[in-house]
Formats: C-alpha cells, structure tokens, sequence
C-alpha cells in the first residue's frame, strides 16, 4: 500500500470512531499521517502488560481481546474489541504502561495513534475531549460491573448472563465461535468450573448442549438465573 | 484456529493446533468413534462424519491443542416458555 493510499485509508478508519467525529478533514488528515499500521495473525500478542504506552490503538478489522494473565497462564478478559473501536487509552492518558496485554482473535488491523499526538489533539479539540471521557467513563462502569459479577455473583449467573449476551432473538449478533476455554477466561474461572456450571444449567432446563450448540431453550429462566446473587 | 463459519457450521469437528499438538495419540486413544488419527507426527480429524463432538479428545490432550467450537443460539420449542 503507497503512503497516500495508506493515509487515506486511515482517515477513512478514523473518521468512523466517534472520538473523532468532530475533527475536521485537515485534521483528520495530520492524524492519518502520523499513524502506523499494524497486521496481527489469530494469536498474534499486540502488546503485553507493562510494555511502554503503544500509543491509542484503532481497528481497522478483526477481533481482538484485552486480558489479565496472572503467572499461572490464567487469564481474565476484560473487554473485546473489534472494527470501529479504539483500545488503550488508559495507557495513553494515564501516562503509565499498557495496564493490560492484547491478543488478536482473528486476523486484524490496528491503526496506533503516538501518544503525543493524542495529547496534542486533546488540547486543541475540547469536543473530542469530552467524548474519550465520557468513553473512559463508560469503560470504568464496566468494570465496576465486571467487579460485581466477579466478586458477588456465581458461576453460573455470570455464565446464564454471557450466554443470553451472545445470542440474542435466535440470531447472534455476531456469528462467532467460542472454545470453551475461552468462555471461562471471559467468565474469570477455570475450563472444569466452567464444564460444571455448564452441566447445571443443563440440568435445571435452561440449556442444551447438541454438539457445537449451546441452545437456550428457556431464555425467562435464565434469565432469571442470570440475576440470581449469592 | 478460528473457522470459516460457514464451513464449521456444515461439519463441526474440533480443531487441531498443529503448533501444539505434539503427536503423542492420547486423543485417538480416548476417541469413542475412530475419528482421530495421528499423521506424521499430528493428530488429525481423519473421518469427520464419525466424530460426535463428545469432547474425550480435548479433556486427554495434554498441550490443549484440541478445542471443540461452540455457538450460542436460543432456540425456544413452539409453546412458548417451559
């Protein structure tokens, strides 16, 4: 790809997030230039936990997971990130390290934003200021939440809660497949807490398993499961 | 790892990291239906119509380089709910 058509596509890629939304061309133009352009292969390490600030990373495409890994190899996903969203920040305006490490899902393209000009922009753009924070705002309930369900929910709540998330009217939102190991790491537990948790929803009537479907067969159930605290 | 989705959904049969499987034939050993077969060193998917998903591959293999795929979809029986 030539250097303009690089920049162009950038812009295009930049434009679409709403952090940006009110810049204008010229603008958008300066930080198309100054970005770089990443490819990641599934399984590919975009950065790990406690390297230097990357920069503010933006999708392009593909699918990409933020996570914690404690020494052990387990891992808590924090949060997914596809085409359109913008990962990161914490790093970028925190002045600090990447607080957390990023694998590519599927093959994806990354657009890194130098935290200088990010800095610089923040300055000049008081509209755009204020939608990263409330962005980062957004991020910060999240994670409350996610403190909530990891601290004072079960298992199988967090589990009735992540399945109804991924399917939604009898069609998913996105057509993804999912490991099982890939489930507990979002749901903070280990393959075999998981497989149980699985097990017992089964049992109660609000799943089936059939080969490669998890199948709600009783969305009000687990709904209700989802929410139960103990 | 990640399948085409189309594909996936014709035949499902779980995947095979060849960068960890290490050939040692602990899933062709537990596979219930003959499904599994190691190759030159690789376990491989060698009769994907007799593979019934059981998971017995995935629970033995030691380096986790077998992962069975699963979608999640809601899917009420007509009546409403249970």
């Amino acid at each position: 790809m030539s250097r303009a058509n690089a920049a162009h596509t950038a812009a295009q890629v930049l434009s679409a997030l709403p952090y940006f939304a009110e810049l204008d061309p010229a603008t958008l133009k300066t930080i198309a230039q100054a970005a770089t352009r990443r490819e990641y292969e599934t399984g590919q390490v975009v950065f790990l936990e406690g390297e230097p600030c990357a920069g503010l990373c933006v999708v392009q495409d593909g699918w990409l997971k933020v996570v914690k890994l404690s020494p052990d190899g387990r891992e808590q996903v924090l949060r997914i990130v596809s085409a359109g969203e913008a990962f990161n920040e914490v790093s970028v305006f925190a002045v600090a390290p990447n607080p957390a490490t990023v694998v590519a899902l599927e093959p994806s393209t990354v657009w890194i934003i130098q935290r200088k000009v990010m800095l610089r922009l923040l300055d000049q753009h008081p509209g755009m200021a204020r939608r990263i924070l409330q962005n980062l705002a957004e991020h910060v309930l999240h994670l409350v939440a996610m403190i909530e369900d990891l601290s004072l929910r079960t298992v199988e709540a967090r589990l009735a809660r992540h399945l109804l998330e991924q399917a939604s009217a009898g069609k998913l939102r996105r057509h993804r497949w999912a490991t099982q190991a890939e489930m507990a790491a979002r749901l903070g537990t280990v393959l075999e807490v998981l497989n149980r948790a699985l097990q017992r929803l089964v049992a109660e009537g609000l799943i089936e398993v059939e080969r490669h479907q998890i199948r709600i067969v009783d969305r009000e159930g687990l709904k209700a499961r989802a929410m139960l605290d103990e | 790892m990640i399948p085409n989705d189309q594909q996936h959904a014709r035949q499902p049969v779980p995947l095979i990291d060849p960068a960890r499987c290490d050939g040692c034939g602990l899933c062709v050993r537990v596979c219930p239906t003959g499904a599994l077969a190691v190759k030159d060193g690789l376990a491989v998917v060698v009769a994907p119509e007799a593979c019934n998903y059981t998971g017995l591959c995935e629970a033995a293999c030691p380096t986790e380089a077998i992962q069975r795929l699963f979608e999640v979809v809601i899917f009420e029986k007509p009546g409403g709910h249970r």
